[in-house]
This record gives C-alpha cells, sequence and structure tokens, in this order.
C-alpha cells in the first residue's frame, strides 16, 4: 500500500497548476494537446529565466566593476535575501486557504487518514513549490556570479546546500504568521480585508526599510554601505559551516509549525471555518442606487474582498504613494540629483511614463471576468447591458489604478518644479495609457476566461488573461518610450506629441475590440 | 437539447422533471439568459431572449440549484444590489426586503456576510432576491434543496400566490410527490427530448407521478 502522505501529496499536485485538467479535460476548450501544453510551460518557463538571467547578469557586472570587497558572497548573500522575502510574502497569501479553509477540507478530513499527515502533506507541498521557485530564481544568479565574481568552494558548497534549505525558513516564518493572522481574523466580519492591509503594510515595510538604513554619498560608498549593512547574509555564503548551521536551525524550526498544526489542524480548522454570525441586524430603510454604481460597487468589495487579488492589483498605486514618501526620505543628494535630471523637463514626461508603465501593466480587470466563478450566473440572468458589466469593471481599474497614477504624477511634478505644460503632458498621457491597459486587460480576460475554480489564487495567478495582458501592455509602453526617447533630445514637443498621439491610439484600439469582440466575447461565456 | 416545445402561461406551476443530465438545468439556464443556444428561441412575455434579453430578464427571476452568492457582500447589501439592478423603488424594496426577510427568518441575519451563511440561508437569500421585483416568471432549479421545512412550506405557498396574482412558475425537481401536488402542469424530459407534456392530471392518468416517471424511463 502506497504511504498516504505521498498519496495526499500526489493528489495536491495533480490538482494544482491545471495538470489534471490538461491530462483529463473533456469540456470544450479545456483539453489542449499534451504538446501545445508543455511548450507553453516551457516558453514561460523560458521568458522567467530570461528575465533572471537578465538581471543577475546586471548585477553581477555591476559589482565585479566596482570591486567590492566579498563581492561574491554580498551578491549571493542579497538573491537569498530577496529570494526568502519573495517566498514568505507568497506563501503567506497562501497559508489560508492552502494549508488551512482549503475547499475539501471536509472531504479529506473525513478520509481513513490521520490529521498530522494531512496537515504534513500541505506544509510540505508548500515547502516543495517554494523549493522548484529558489531554484528558479537563484540558479541563474549562481551561473552569472561565477563568472563574473568567482565564487570559492566554501561558496559553491553553500550555494548547494542552501537551494535546499533556503525555502524551509520563509515557509516556516509564512505558516506561523499566517496561522496567527488566520487564527486572529478568523471571527472578523471583514477578515480578507483585514489580511490584504496586513500584506500591504509587509509589502510596504519591504520597501520602505531599505530607504531608512544608512546610505553613502557617491556609487562607491552606497555599496560599501551596502555590504556593511548586508554582512548578516553573506556571511553565509562565505564560510560554508554558517550554511550548515543555517540549514539545521531551519530545518529544526520547519519542524515545529509541522508539529503544532499536526496536532491542532482540526481545531484551527473549525476555527476558521466555521463563521460566526452576529445575527443582530436591525432593518433599516434602504436607499436605491443605478446599475452601473451597484455592479461598481459589488466590484470593489470583490477586490478588497480577496487578498491575492488585491496584493496583485493594489501594491502598484500603493507604492505610487509611497515612492514621494521614499523621495522625501532619501538623502538630499538623491532628491537634488533627480531635479537637475528633471531641469531637462521633457524627461520627467518619460520619467512618469515609465512608473505609469510599472504600476499599470497589471490592470484590475486582468481577472475581473474570471473572479465572477461560479457567481457569473447573478450577471448572467439579471437585466444588465454587456457595456455597463463592462464599464462598472473598467471604472474600477480607472479609480484603482489611473486616478491615484494622475494624482502621484502631478505631485512629482510639483516636488521636481516641473512645468505646468510638461506635467499636464505626462497626467494626460499616463491616465490614457493606463485606461488602455485596463481594457486590454479586460479583452484578454473575456478572451481567455477562467471561471471555474476553487481558489481565487488560481484566476489571479495562474490565469493566461494576466500573462497576455502584462506582455501586450508592457509592448506597448515600450513601443510609446522608445518612439518618444529618440524624438526627445532633439524635439521635445515633438516627442510628447507623438508619445500623446500613441497613447490615444492605444486607446482607440482597445475600445474598438472591446466594443466588437469584447460584447461577442462576453455573450459566448458560460457560467 | 432536442426539438423542445413549451409554454408556460400565466397561472401556471409548470414542473420539469427528469433524470441526472437529462437536460434540466441546461433548457432553464438557457431560458434564464445564463445558457446561449443554437437552434430556435425562447419568448418571455412576448420578448425574445435572443433578440430582447434585457426585456425578457427584466420581468423574469431566477433561482440556480447551488445558491453561489458574493461570499463578500452581506446578506443586506446582496438584496440592495439585486434591488438595484432591476431599477426596484425605495418603497418597494424596503416592504418587501422586509416581509420576505421576516417569512424566511433570516432578518437578523441579513447583516451578516455572505460567507458565514449556510447552505440553507444562503438559498433563502436568493429566493428572496428573486421575489423583490415581483417577477411575472419565476425559473427555479430544485428550489426546495437545502431549505428547512417551514421554509419549503412558506416558498409552496408564494409560489401559489405568484400564480394567483397572475405570475407563472417554471422549475425542476426530484421530489415527485411535490411535484404532483403542486404543479398544473408537468414536463417530463429524457435525454434532451421531451417525453410527456401537458396538464399533470392528464399526463399520470391514474397512477402517481413516480409510476409514470418510472414507466416513461422504462424502469418499472
Amino acid at each position: 500500500m502506497k504511504n498516504k502522505l505521498f498519496i495526499l501529496l500526489k493528489m495536491q499536485f495533480m490538482g494544482s497548476f491545471g495538470i489534471n485538467k490538461l491530462l483529463h479535460g473533456k469540456r470544450k476548450g479545456q483539453a489542449v494537446g499534451f504538446g501545445m501544453a508543455i511548450a507553453a510551460v516551457l516558453a514561460l518557463f523560458a521568458l522567467f529565466e530570461g528575465i533572471a538571467c537578465l538581471y543577475a547578469w546586471l548585477f553581477a557586472f555591476g559589482l565585479a566593476e566596482a570591486a567590492v570587497a566579498n563581492a561574491g558572497s554580498l551578491y549571493m548573500g542579497l538573491v537569498f535575501l530577496l529570494t526568502s522575502f519573495i517566498l514568505f510574502v507568497f506563501s503567506l497569501a497562501n497559508v489560508n486557504g492552502k494549508v488551512f479553509g482549503f475547499r475539501d477540507y471536509e472531504m479529506t478530513v473525513s478520509l481513513p487518514v490521520e490529521t498530522w499527515q494531512i496537515a504534513v502533506s500541505k506544509i510540505a507541498f508548500l515547502y516543495l513549490s517554494n523549493l522548484a521557485a529558489t531554484v528558479a530564481i537563484m540558479v541563474p544568479f549562481w551561473i552569472f556570479g561565477a563568472a563574473y565574481l568567482g565564487f570559492s568552494p566554501a561558496t559553491h558548497g553553500a550555494i548547494v546546500l542552501l537551494l535546499f534549505f533556503a525555502p524551509l525558513f520563509p515557509t516556516f516564518l509564512a505558516v506561523f504568521f499566517g496561522t496567527l493572522l488566520a487564527i486572529a481574523t478568523a471571527r472578523m466580519k471583514h477578515k480578507a480585508a483585514m489580511q490584504t492591509v496586513f500584506f500591504l503594510v509587509i509589502v510596504v515595510a519591504a520597501v520602505i526599510v531599505p530607504y531608512l538604513l544608512p546610505q553613502g554619498k557617491g556609487s562607491g560608498e552606497e555599496l560599501a554601505a551596502m555590504a556593511a549593512v548586508f554582512s548578516f547574509v553573506a556571511v553565509l555564503f562565505e564560510k560554508f559551516w554558517v550554511a550548515a548551521a543555517y540549514s539545521a536551525v531551519s530545518a529544526a524550526l520547519f519542524v515545529l509549525p509541522c508539529l503544532f498544526i499536526g496536532k491542532f489542524f482540526t481545531k484551527i480548522n473549525t476555527l476558521i471555518l466555521s463563521h460566526k454570525a452576529t445575527s443582530k441586524y436591525q432593518f433599516k430603510e434602504q436607499k436605491t442606487a443605478s446599475k452601473l454604481k451597484a455592479v461598481f460597487v459589488k466590484e470593489i468589495k470583490r477586490l478588497f474582498g480577496c487578498p491575492v487579488y488585491a496584493m496583485n492589483t493594489i501594491c502598484a498605486p500603493v507604492m505610487m504613494i509611497v515612492f514621494p514618501v521614499i523621495i522625501l526620505l532619501s538623502s538630499e543628494t538623491d532628491f537634488g540629483a533627480i531635479r537637475t535630471l528633471f531641469q531637462n523637463q521633457g524627461y520627467f514626461g518619460a520619467f512618469c511614463l515609465t512608473l505609469v508603465s510599472v504600476f499599470s501593466t497589471i490592470p484590475t480587470t486582468f481577472c475581473a471576468i474570471s473572479m465572477e466563478g461560479k457567481n457569473f450566473w447573478i450577471l448572467r440572468s439579471a437585466p444588465l447591458s454587456v457595456r455597463t458589466v463592462l464599464t462598472a469593471k473598467l471604472l474600477v481599474n480607472t479609480v484603482i489604478e489611473t486616478l491615484p497614477g494622475m494624482v502621484i504624477t502631478l505631485i512629482y511634478g510639483i516636488l521636481l518644479g516641473v512645468g505646468a505644460g510638461y506635467i499636464a503632458f505626462a497626467v494626460i498621457c499616463g491616465a490614457l495609457l493606463s485606461t488602455a491597459c485596463g481594457i486590454f486587460g479586460l479583452l484578454f480576460n473575456l478572451k481567455f476566461p477562467m471561471l471555474e475554480w476553487e481558489n481565487e489564487t488560481i484566476p489571479v495567478k495562474r490565469g493566461k488573461s494576466g500573462i497576455f495582458t502584462m506582455l501586450v501592455n508592457f509592448a506597448a509602453f515600450v513601443v510609446v518610450g522608445v518612439s518618444g526617447w529618440f524624438l526627445l533630445s532633439v524635439m521635445p514637443i515633438a516627442a510628447l506629441a507623438v508619445m500623446m498621439v500613441l497613447a490615444v491610439l492605444y486607446v482607440l484600439i482597445g475600445l474598438f475590440f472591446l466594443n466588437g469582440k469584447g460584447e461577442d466575447l462576453y455573450n459566448k461565456l458560460i457560467g | 437539447m432536442d426539438d423542445l416545445t413549451l409554454e408556460v402561461e400565466a397561472g401556471d406551476i409548470y414542473g420539469f422533471i427528469g433524470h441526472n443530465g437529462a437536460g434540466k438545468s441546461t433548457t432553464l439556464k438557457a431560458v434564464v439568459g445564463v445558457l446561449s443556444f443554437e437552434q430556435g428561441d425562447i419568448f418571455v412575455d412576448g420578448h425574445s431572449v435572443k433578440r430582447e434579453p434585457l426585456a425578457c430578464k427584466q420581468v423574469m427571476a431566477f433561482i440556480p440549484d447551488n445558491p453561489d452568492l458574493y461570499p463578500q457582500l452581506t446578506g443586506i447589501q446582496y438584496l440592495n444590489f439585486i434591488a438595484d439592478i432591476y431599477g426596484v423603488g425605495k418603497a418597494q424594496r424596503n416592504e418587501l426586503i422586509k416581509k420576505y426577510a421576516a417569512t424566511f427568518e433570516l432578518t437578523d441575519n441579513l447583516g451578516d456576510i455572505v460567507s458565514s451563511y449556510s447552505h440553507g440561508m444562503k438559498q433563502k437569500l436568493v429566493i428572496i432576491g428573486a421575489l423583490i421585483h415581483k417577477p411575472k416568471l419565476l425559473v427555479m432549479d430544485e428550489p426546495f434543496v437545502g431549505l428547512d421545512p417551514k421554509a419549503t412550506y412558506s416558498m409552496k405557498e408564494i409560489m401559489r400566490e405568484i400564480c394567483a396574482s397572475g405570475g407563472a412558475i417554471f422549475f425542476s425537481t426530484h421530489v415527485l410527490e411535490v411535484a404532483e401536488k403542486l404543479c398544473n402542469k408537468i414536463a417530463i424530459i429524457k435525454g434532451g427530448k421531451l417525453v410527456a407534456n401537458g396538464v399533470t392530471q392528464e399526463v399520470i392518468g391514474n397512477e402517481s407521478l413516480e409510476e409514470t416517471f418510472l414507466e416513461l424511463y422504462n424502469e418499472k
């Protein structure tokens, strides 16, 4: 008889990443050719690794040029720290829903399997997912680091060891805090919104903290200051025994949540899954609203009610608010340097568009249709025009992405002393591009909807629409940016005009497809 | 579905019966516009579902077999959302939400988030949502599943009231005793084809609906 833990792990694996649907999908459009699917997965993997290689090369080359002492261990230490942080954030978002409160909890617990085995299988699957991510991130950095910085045998040994042990500590931290968070918010009415706020605070803190650390003047001093601050992680890759000790402590810590959750698995899940109804509602006079407002409000509540959706889309506008604060917190030299750069005011427009591109390529619309899921019958059976539904979904993007972008561009313009005309250009052009991003996000989600899902993470993280939206919007920003950049130093006004025309064109193309093809696609959706 | 023709008239409580997978839910979902269809047409109050879907949906309400609702809304927020979509005025929504929430004993829970509701409570909320715009045609897929006995009784009474006031009901059920007592018309579907249809007494004759159903399915 197969080990039950292995069977539980296998079931999770088959149910993840669309593997079972790929192998056994019977519905029209679900059964994809195996070769096609493998090709798509390989292409995505190649894209991800390509980006990792680019960053690895840039970082390794930069450190090699700066000739910093212990550059190799500092380089790998920073990569290790970043990887751990990414794993922690993603795992934390997955604890409630993957380790606890998962959809098939009742069925799984009713099986003749020890509850500790279920708990361990859940945490082990989280670790294995993180292990795959660690290998995918760290190996390209390892290769480029070895090529440009020349690692010692101890560093190579530490890397090999930490490839397997690095995911343990962030997984432990995520399970620990995720469990605390799940328990603390279990009886709260708006627990999803509370979790969203918690995640945002963590991400914002992670962005701000490095700016609060001691900083030097000039690139040499900056690197020296960075080396001093991060020497605690660099040491992991300098002495093999430190890496071995860290691995041993991580493994020991990792066992703790397994033991604790294994013992209290049913109790924790009962607390999370049994909602406490207040049953104290006193009937009040109700107010009316238009159809558009009703759908819009529903969409906003949906966004804030799903931490993983909110984290994917709200992080960007929150960062837009945080960055001016960071600029103010930075040293006078940094701020002065930025002001000097933008004395060529055309660069301000390019800078703001770059900023908007970073924040707008993932609009709220990229999974706005998929998020309807099994509730889609409500919109389909209601007397709502397709245009009203799509407009409401676009309006959410306008409020969450476009409007904050406009306000922050305005604040940047004032802070940096840029002329009113240039500010107006940056605000309008950025808003147009952000709107177009939203339209294309909606179009791609209509083209690649994902209405059948068991967990909200699936349509947000694994939908094809997210990938296409990001790539196409990014390409559009590159086209607009490159077109303007070439003209910027020669004829700034012409450059801005070209960028504005391209932005308007992008919006018009999006609207053309949304009004025609988009409405047809919506009508063909099956809820 | 294969060549399905049915006419639900004002005052009808029309029961739609068949095996699992016979096509009941597909038919009901096509009527309310959740599923599109290639051939034929469906008319509601003289409007084509294909050409004038909004006019049809405005006078209909749908209660699905599984009450999947927006989990992040409270009960009262969901009802207001539905009332806004159907353009229900302030006075009517206040009166009917109060009335039906009391009927289904859900008033105290209207301030709670939908994800905290039990299956039966969600079902009651969907039913209230379906009733607050006074639909002319109520389309229901297994409406009694998950309801407690009191709510089931209330639901039957409401169905009779709707029909007495000139409305119509078209619903699927596996509870043949209920269908036999409640419905004035019955349609039995098998493999996507209509095998019996008409006034309940004419369809079943001297037998029970259960016996008629099993005979039609060659299982007796």
